[in-house]
């Protein structure tokens, strides 16, 4: 019977399916309560949506910090100045990190090595973003290359590792891929190197596979540091 | 015996957990599917209980897109969950 039912169907699949998410205001609540007792076919289907999505209630959730990182690293970024504005355009990115909040979170520590003589001076910046994960990320003098090495990852994430810098008034511009099993260097365009300043903040997010389709951080921070002068 | 107190072992049904990892593992291979801010509003309403409005105004936009994009989400998550 797919016929002329067809839309009632969809409808009351869909209510159904909202009902369990939760995401129904109260009087639409209230009529889908009425629904359940009084329809079997409804019932079935909010038994579907209890038992598909109840699972996600019981998921060990990826490493994923408090919400409040990025606000963290934007405070720690413009002291005086306060830029929401620029973040407000992440909220409904930084959902998932929501979800996951007051579990285990990240570490990630920046350092300059100071391996050639420079006139810039060197750059340590070290955040602890009370977690799991650490990274150390060195910064070639001329600001041509980053060397991201993974210090205690222990994610099973499928996910990409996505390395961004921030810098104030700016959004977070992707210095591309890394890997969590090994060091990688990464070029850093010509574009960015200016980025890469003492008031800069390094941050690594999970991605989709590749990185982000967006060009903007899409998944969790997972790690996150503030350049700062030795 | 009592393990000091922590850790609380419901002994949980070996079947019932291994079901439940099944599902769970199909219901994120389903949600990746997804647009990806399909299956951040999808999980953030579950995982929040908050409504529509409330997820809306997180997300500082329109009833109506918010609205849409669960929608659409959860239509595709059932088409994706029942094959």
């Amino acid at each position: 019977m797919s016929d002329d039912r067809t839309i009632t169907g969809e409808a009351d699949r869909l209510l159904a399916a909202e009902y369990v998410l939760g995401v129904l205001d109260a009087a639409q609540r209230r009529d889908a309560e009425r629904r359940l007792g009084a329809d079997p076919a409804f019932a079935a289907e909010v038994a579907f949506w209890e038992e598909r999505l109840g699972s996600l209630a019981t998921e060990v959730p990826p490493i994923a910090p408090p919400a409040q990182v990025w606000d963290r690293i934007n405070a720690q970024l413009a002291p005086t100045q306060r830029t929401r504005g620029l973040w407000n355009s992440l909220l409904f990115w930084r959902w998932s990190a929501i979800a996951s909040a007051g579990l285990a979170a990240a570490s990630l520590v920046v350092t300059y090595f100071a391996l050639v003589s420079t006139p810039r001076g060197p750059l340590v910046a070290t955040l602890d973003a009370s977690g799991q994960a650490g990274f150390v990320a060195a910064i070639d003098p001329d600001r041509n290359s980053i060397t991201v090495v993974p210090a205690s990852l222990t994610t099973a994430d499928q996910r990409a590792l996505e390395l961004w810098v921030i810098v104030p008034g700016d959004r977070p511009r992707s210095l591309g891929v890394i890997e969590a099993g090994r060091p990688v260097r990464v070029n850093v365009p010509p574009s960015l190197t200016g980025h890469l300043r003492v008031d800069a903040a390094l941050a690594i997010t999970l991605e989709p596979p590749g990185g982000s389709p967006t060009g903007l951080p899409t998944g969790p921070i997972i790690a996150s540091g503030k350049l700062t002068n030795l | 015996m009592e393990a000091a107190g922590e850790v609380p072992d419901p002994a949980p049904d070996a079947v019932a957990l291994m079901e439940n990892a099944d599902q769970l593992r199909q219901l994120k291979a389903c949600l990746e599917q997804l647009e990806e801010r399909q299956s951040i509003a999808i999980r953030s309403a579950f995982l929040d209980g908050i409504t529509y409005e409330e997820l809306a105004s997180r997300a500082a936009m329109p009833l109506s897109t918010m609205k849409s994009i669960i929608r659409r989400g959860l239509m595709s998550l059932r088409a994706c969950l029942e094959q």
